[in-house]
């Protein structure tokens, strides 16, 4: 007899949500910096992340798996070389020959689709670490 | 090589090493600690889990609300 495989199905709730944060990344990506209007649209979710770590914090007797710490070193020593390079680039001038995190991405998000692509990026990592 | 490619290139080599370090903990999971793990940890501390969104909405305020030079 042959095995039958059910590709899982994506529910309409997800789509629609994936299809809001689309949108909601299009929208606010439009908006210009310094602005109130791009202010509240960066704003709100960000209300919505700190409401979401208020309630896990509130919530008691949580059990979870233990994480293994094996590499844990690695990765503090690779965000130290990010943070070390970027204080070096940062009290360094003129800009051009030292770029920092923010000028290069300034350059990306000088276009419309590039900003839409960084927001939604940063909108789905905090959507990642808040959901629980 | 020019400063400026330089300075690219140090940035070059760091965000690889993140990605092949990201990739190496994905697949040798759980006998290393992801980053997604490293996160889940902080979430379950009382203060760091306040320091991870701070993080997060500094990057977020500082990219998109004072952001510099964007539709130049």
């Amino acid at each position: 007899m042959e095995a039958t495989h059910r590709a899982p199905r994506v529910s309409w709730r997800v789509v629609s949500v994936v299809a809001a944060a689309l949108v909601y990344s299009w929208i606010a990506s439009g908006l210009r910096p310094f602005t109130h209007p791009e202010a509240v649209a960066v704003g709100i979710p960000i209300v919505a992340a700190g409401i979401a770590t208020l309630r896990s914090a509130l919530r008691t007797g949580q059990t979870a798996a233990p994480e293994s710490r094996r590499g844990v070193l690695v990765w503090r020593g690779l965000l130290a070389a990010f943070l070390i390079w970027e204080l070096i680039t940062y009290r360094s001038s003129p800009r051009e020959d030292y770029p920092t995190f923010s000028s290069i991405t300034d350059t990306i998000m000088s276009t419309h689709p590039g900003r839409f692509a960084l927001f939604a990026l940063w909108l789905a990592i905090g959507y990642r670490i808040f959901r629980r | 090589m020019s400063t400026s490619t330089f300075s690219y290139t140090i940035y070059a080599v760091i965000a690889a090493s993140w990605v092949a370090w990201g990739v190496f903990t994905q697949v040798e999971r759980p006998r290393y600690a992801t980053l997604g793990g490293i996160v889940r940890r902080m979430m379950r501390h009382p203060l760091m889990r306040w320091a991870v969104w701070a993080s997060w909405a500094f990057v977020g305020w500082h990219l998109f609300v004072r952001g510099r030079g964007a539709f130049k």
